[in-house]
């Protein structure tokens, strides 16, 4: 166990770095000018030349790694021209935002595809498997950016019961003191349930289109994964010696069959990251992702080289935090028996951590 | 868990022809559905009496109709032109970076899990990076590095799916190489070079097909997001991402065709994939 994490930990490590230098490669030795893309079409040469001295453009590239690698350490990650401030303090002002909006949507698609899947796989080619079959296909295949258009269309223009799209309290709302910057914690904490109903209105509708890929996707996986457990001898135990229905499904198989269900979902919230880039520029919504986008309008390139790199590392790390409870999951069931077969022969698939886990669901997530 | 067809070489002997002749009603609804979409992709833009770019001002906004079956935008272009030359655009691209991606991958994966050892660490760890870059935003960290245009999202996605099947095949050949006919070739003298041809990628290339076919609507989806946030094809070309990045100033007054068109177009496609993957799945004796 020890020997898995010191190993886990030092091929993140390896990853990170080769993530570092990839990113270098590809925003400072590309094509083009890289100072010019930093410093926006209508800087002056000599604003440009300063930025270029700056950012060590004049020296080797060993160097210029150097530098770029000392400056994401320190959080230096240059200036947004079009909002005049720190690439670095406008990421600390928007995070809370995206992480309000991708906690809530991961949850409800997390609970929301996997009690789906499970369900599903229970009742195998009845008219709700079906059903829920090709409402998944729908899911993965819907553009999270024309969902939420839809739902815009739908809930605000059309039905009136949805708020306007734009940030995340309406403009008459007084938002609650800032403790933790999730607004729906925040009014509880103040007990301003006016402002808490308002925070959750706007919440609603990005919420519910970033989280209708995941709950698609996890709902095909949940599906696979727990018709796969049903075959098992211990499930043939359970039922012969009388163990209900329901209490052999979320008992036995979904606890089993959770196992790469939890990875994938794992990594399907690191994929969150591109839908919230999408979801955020729809609704408007003041957080990291609709910065990417304000910033890519604006030509205003350093705030999306800084996020670029952040949702690579966050990746790596949820990767890491998987693989890590991944062992602490297997070894928990494993003391409990009885499922050892299944649990070993799918954590070893898990670990090799091919994609194809599951067959029928790898590569398409959400875009 | 599905046979898969590195461990039963046997079931994968049967030609196209005779799995064709099976019938399978599963492969060939979407199946034929896809190439129905496919042809038409081709053939409107060509027979259709109006241009993807053709500007009528006087004809600006008008509401589906018997002319314009999908209604016009703002600068009066026929939107059925325009949604049939975005499909042409996206299935072109989608197609032809599965096939490169797959093929890259398909080698890389093959020679990293025949040779093993140092080599196969060093592979496995560049794939890891590059799985750290979902497609969206390798998508945009490109366009940065290259500029925006078709070129930027055609290398993102195809890059981006290169780990997927590197690994696929490779985990496949890692338990190729534990059967007996694996050692028989050595003893035989054979080289690399034979074995991969006439053993491994025989036996990985079904495992590639069902990916590539997911892959897909994956690679569809990200051209598209890339064209909306103003990365990926560049106006006036007409592109269903954009397509919808434009129709959505309209959305509110009225003109909620401009931006729901294409995007039932996108949904249509990327659907129609996954239900022919799954099919080529259960098909080919992979786990659906």
């Amino acid at each position: 166990m020890k020997r898995y994490v010191v190993r886990r930990i030092g091929a993140t490590l390896i990853v990170i770095w080769l993530v570092s230098v990839g990113s270098f490669l590809l925003f400072r030795l590309a094509p083009g000018d890289p100072a010019r893309l930093v410093a926006g079409p209508l800087a002056s040469p000599a604003a440009v030349a300063s930025i270029r001295h700056q950012m060590q453009l004049n020296e080797s590239p060993i160097n210029q790694y150097l530098g770029y690698v000392d400056d994401l350490v320190h959080g230096n990650f240059g200036t947004a021209w079009h909002l005049h401030q720190s690439v670095g303090s406008l990421l600390v002002q928007r995070l809370p935002a995206t992480a309000e909006l991708a906690l809530y949507a991961s949850i409800l698609g997390i609970l929301g595809g996997v009690l789906i899947g499970a369900l599903a796989a229970a009742r195998p080619g009845t008219l709700f498997d079906r059903i829920t079959g090709y409402a998944a296909i729908v899911g993965l295949g819907t553009p999270v950016f024309w969902l939420g258009l839809v739902l815009i269309l739908i809930f605000y223009s059309h039905l009136g019961i949805a708020p306007v799209p734009i940030g995340r309290l309406s403009l008459t709302t007084t938002p609650p003191p800032h403790v933790t910057g999730f607004l729906t914690i925040d009014s509880l904490l103040a007990g301003d349930f006016s402002a808490l109903g308002d925070a959750l209105a706007h919440l609603a509708l990005p919420v519910i289109t970033l989280a209708i890929p995941i709950a698609a996707y996890l709902a095909r996986v949940t599906r696979a994964s727990v018709l796969e457990v049903y075959d098992s001898d211990f499930i043939r135990t359970a039922r012969a010696k009388g163990v209900g229905e329901r209490r052999v499904l979320f008992r036995h198989a979904l606890r089993a069959g959770f196992l790469p269900v939890m990875t994938l979902a794992a990594l399907s919230i690191g994929d969150l990251l591109s839908g919230a880039v999408l979801v955020e520029a729809v609704f408007n919504w003041p957080g990291v992702g609709g910065l990417a986008v304000e910033s890519i309008a604006a030509h205003d390139f350093a705030p999306v080289e800084a996020i670029v790199l952040i949702a690579a590392l966050t990746y790596c790390i949820l990767n890491l935090v998987t693989d890590l409870l991944y062992g602490v999951v297997d070894a928990r069931i494993r003391l409990d028996g009885g499922s050892s077969t299944v649990v070993r022969r799918m954590s070893r698939r898990q670990f090799s951590r091919s994609p194809s886990g599951t067959g029928d669901v790898d590569g398409v997530v959400q875009a | 868990m599905s046979i898969s067809v590195a461990t039963m070489p046997e079931l994968i002997t049967p030609s196209w022809r005779e799995r064709a002749r099976r019938g399978d009603r599963r492969l060939i609804v979407p199946g034929g559905l896809f190439l129905f979409y496919l042809l038409a992709a081709l053939i409107v833009p060509l027979v259709w009496p109006w241009g993807a770019n053709a500007i009528h001002l006087g004809g600006r906004l008008q509401a589906p109709s018997f002319a314009h079956p999908f209604g016009t935008d703002e600068f009066g272009r026929d939107m059925v032109a325009r949604f049939f030359t975005g499909a042409r655009l996206s299935m072109l691209v989608g197609l032809s970076s599965v096939s490169i991606g797959g093929v890259i991958g398909m080698v890389i994966g093959s020679v990293a899990g025949l040779s093993g050892g140092i080599l196969d660490a060093i592979v496995m760890r560049g794939l890891d990076t590059l799985l750290a870059f979902p497609a969206l935003i390798l998508g945009i960290a490109i366009a940065l590095a290259i500029g925006p245009g078709v070129l930027a999202p055609a290398i993102a996605v195809t890059v981006a799916s290169i780990p997927w099947y590197a690994r696929r095949v490779r985990s496949e050949v890692l338990s190729l190489k534990t059967r007996t006919f694996f050692d028989a070739e050595k003893l035989m003298g054979w080289g690399r070079t034979h074995v991969l041809w006439h053993h491994v990628f025989p036996a990985v290339i079904d495992g590639v097909v069902v990916q590539a076919s997911l892959a897909v609507g994956y690679a569809v989806l990200t051209v598209a997001a890339l064209g909306y946030i103003g990365l990926g094809v560049q106006p006036p070309t007409a592109e269903w991402g954009s397509m919808i990045a434009d129709g959505q100033t309209y959305l509110l007054t009225g003109q909620w065709w401009l931006a729901v068109i294409p995007g039932i177009g996108l949904l249509l496609l990327v659907a129609l994939t996954i239900r022919l993957g799954d099919a080529l799945a259960g098909r080919l004796a992979y786990s659906v």
